[in-house]
């Protein structure tokens, strides 16, 4: 089923009040994505399951109530990105010594990377925490900047400065790590 | 030159996609109604609960004098002093400053 298609049979569900349903749907169309969007900012498979369960109940408890200003999928984005940060803080991992960079990296039993990607996310680990979360939704995840936007609470004009900066940042680092590193921005 | 792919490098299976699936499912069983028996005894032990909470905090606030501590900074001080609130005569302020103070004030009252 097309993301559209989706996005239209939860709504149908939910404006029925069939909200188990509702969550059913979600959950098969975007539990990979959560769990992939979770571990990108905890780097860790057992912090990002648990982020992911977290995020689950309130996405579950928060159904009846949703406003409907955005999609669903969107607002749930939201959720898990707001729950890994939290779990982030907690767990004190963004404070990472230099020498520890590849740490950078998740460490999940799904990632698999050469040296160029490795360097990627080492170079990512250096941004700030917003331009580091705006790039991973817009490089990697290639949503648009309206929807990021309703993701982070942030302008869309915002959102292009940081990513701008932050892809700047990224060349200027992975050169650092090596001369033959090059980065190329999807814009 | 080397070039990167698009890709995040997390590749996730189907079996580990119907696990993920199954784990975010689970949140449905942990806000599960509780009986209706259950559901108000656990009302009335909130309530009696919160009561005490609310007691502790009144009793607290009848029985406590306000605390209020004011950092005095500089800008406090000369606003107090402005307004007329705080009344300081040359002699008390004399008192206050250390010479090297006092001379640096005379001179700047010369310039």
């Amino acid at each position: 089923m097309m993301p559209e298609t989706h996005e239209i049979a939860i709504h149908e569900a939910w404006s029925a009040k069939a909200y188990d349903q509702a969550f059913s749907l979600l959950a098969t169309q975007h539990a990979s994505d959560f769990y992939r969007t979770a571990v990108r900012i905890v780097l860790d498979h057992a912090q990002a399951q648990d982020v992911v369960q977290e995020a689950s109940i309130k996405i579950w408890k928060g159904l009846p109530a949703f406003q409907g200003r955005s999609k669903f999928s969107t607002w749930a984005y939201r959720i898990v990105v707001n729950e890994a940060l939290a779990s982030l803080r907690k767990s004190n991992r963004q404070h990472v010594a230099l020498e520890d960079l590849q740490i950078g990296q998740p460490d999940s039993p799904y990632f698999e990377a050469d040296e160029i990607l490795k360097a990627l996310y080492q170079a990512l680990s250096m941004l700030p925490e917003k331009q580091r979360l705006t790039f991973q939704l817009r490089y990697f995840d290639e949503k648009p900047y309206t929807e990021i936007s309703e993701i982070l609470g942030t302008s869309v004009g915002g959102l292009k400065a940081n990513y701008h900066h932050a892809v700047e940042r990224i060349k200027l680092e992975m050169s650092r790590l090596n001369s033959e590193y090059t980065f190329e921005s999807n814009e | 030159m080397n070039k990167m792919n698009s890709k995040d490098g997390i590749q996730i299976p189907d079996k580990a996609h119907q696990d993920l699936v199954k784990h975010m499912l689970t949140a449905k069983e942990t806000t599960k109604a509780r009986p209706t028996f259950l559901r108000s005894i656990y009302y009335w032990a909130g309530s009696i609960a919160a009561a005490l909470v609310l007691g502790v905090f009144i009793f607290n606030g009848l029985t406590k004098a306000p605390n209020h501590e004011v950092e005095i900074t500089e800008d406090l001080a000369w606003d107090a002093y402005q307004s007329g609130v705080v009344e300081l005569t040359l002699e008390d302020a004399s008192q206050l400053l250390d010479n090297a103070s006092i001379e640096e004030f005379i001179n700047d009252l010369n310039i």
